[in-house]
């Protein structure tokens, strides 16, 4: 398979598949394809009726994926401005996404949800899932607006917007935190919602938070 | 302090603090920190901006204006992002230099500049509404005054003039991004007999005269 991201500001990943490989991607993120690409769902109910009632009925998150496969043609956008990032899983390892910036996965990448807990507060976070991808494979993204890489060393941690995170090694932990706005009682009722993440690994942010989009915006 | 624009869908701003030094940004701006980084809340109070001020402003309809600046301390990295697309500019402000940027556009400035928030211009509705009103638009504006530096974003790219003494130019009332403080700035209206005997409203646009520096902005 193949893949190549056109266009800067509301980019596509076009991908070329050979006969019988297939990838899988959210549903309503085809561009366009070759009449020759077949079509098919894979659904999604691991962790049993519970976990899957919970991830869609609550998280909002998919029944199924949608599949696709070869020979031919098959481009894919999240129809928003943002970078598209192409990357490659070695066997074995395991990655996260942040919910809806997966835009397409090779059928050999193990895929899984996850669900961060927010802070619980009322009125503040209430968390949001990321996709697990365990290699071996080649899987796309796409940020909201640029993408800044980062590599954390052991222990190493670095606080970042709630809405900032877009991709992290699964090895790298991330847990929601309130930041007090200055101290006493107004700076903790002021405090925002932000994510401590601690390395080892690799985090990727994107510079547009997704929960500021317009609403009814896409993506 | 050191601020750098990185990306170029939706640029973010890269500041490098030294130790005890301040940068005050809106609350919400903050796209990440490292954890040297201190997070204190700055009170328009304590910026000189009195509250009967404030609450003028948002009489007026200003509702983006707050209370308070969350303030950053050194040492170390803070990045912050407007979350949209359009040109990020870093602007050192010489001492006494004062620069009237449109509310919404600022994204953080150093602790040494003097802030204030106002009102640019004004202009009431050309014709009463159902009420016999003619409700007035306020243009907002935040005044920077230097020493120090600011960074703010536009939306789209942003086109520099600078002004001589009595040189004039008209923007959209949309389309200014900022203008110093030695820039007068008055509403106006162009309107047509072509637009008045078809019934279209006259439209209100910025009569601008020098001098100083004016910003336009492209995605207004």
């Amino acid at each position: 398979m193949q893949v190549e991201v056109k266009g800067d500001y509301i980019p596509i990943a076009l991908t070329t598949l050979g006969p019988g490989e297939q990838i899988y991607c959210e549903g309503g993120l085809m561009v366009y394809s070759d009449p020759t690409i077949g079509f098919g769902y894979r659904w999604l109910t691991q962790g049993g009726v519970a976990a899957t009632l919970k991830r869609t009925l609550v998280g909002g998150l998919p029944f199924q994926l949608h599949e696709y496969t070869g020979p031919g043609y098959v481009a894919f956008s999240r129809f928003r401005p943002g970078e598209t990032r192409v990357v490659e899983l070695e066997a074995g390892k395991a990655v996260d996404v942040a919910e809806h910036s997966l835009l397409l996965a090779t059928s050999t990448i193990h895929y899984d949800t996850f669900y961060v807990q927010g802070t619980g507060r009322i009125g503040r976070m209430i968390g949001f899932w990321m996709d697990r991808l365990t290699g071996p494979g080649t899987f796309a993204f796409q940020g909201h607006g640029n993408i800044l890489k980062f590599t954390l060393a052991q222990g190493e941690a670095m606080d970042i917007d709630h809405g900032a995170l877009v991709m992290k090694d699964a090895s790298v932990t991330v847990r929601a935190y309130n930041q007090p706005l200055g101290g006493g009682l107004v700076g903790h009722a002021l405090s925002f919602e932000a994510l401590r993440v601690e390395g080892p690994g690799e985090i990727y942010l994107q510079t547009i938070d997704p929960s500021k989009q317009a609403p009814g915006g896409p993506g | 302090m050191q601020a750098d624009s990185v990306g170029g869908i939706a640029p973010a701003v890269l500041v490098t603090l030294r130790h005890g030094e301040k940068v005050l940004a809106a609350h919400g701006l903050m796209l990440y920190k490292e954890q040297p980084v201190q997070v204190h809340r700055r009170t328009m109070k304590s910026l000189g901006v009195s509250r009967t001020h404030l609450m003028g402003m948002h009489a007026l309809g200003d509702r983006d204006e707050s209370y308070f600046f969350a303030e950053f301390e050194g040492p170390g990295h803070v990045s912050f992002s407007r979350d949209k697309g359009g040109e990020v500019r870093v602007l050192p402000l010489a001492a006494g230099e004062t620069l009237r940027l449109r509310d919404g556009h600022l994204i953080c400035f150093e602790e040494s500049t003097r802030y204030y928030p106002m009102v640019l211009a004004q202009y009431p509705a050309p014709y009463p509404d159902a009420n016999g009103q003619r409700p007035v638009t306020y243009l907002f504006a935040d005044e920077l005054t230097g020493p120090g530096t600011i960074v703010y974003q536009s939306y789209g790219n942003i086109l520099s003039f600078q002004l001589q003494p009595g040189e004039r130019m008209r923007t959209n009332v949309a389309s200014l991004l900022a203008a110093a403080n030695t820039v007068n700035v008055r509403v106006d209206w162009l309107a047509s007999p072509a637009m008045t005997s078809s019934g279209g409203p006259p439209l209100p646009v910025l009569d601008l005269t020098g001098p100083g520096r004016v910003l336009v902005h492209s995605g207004a």
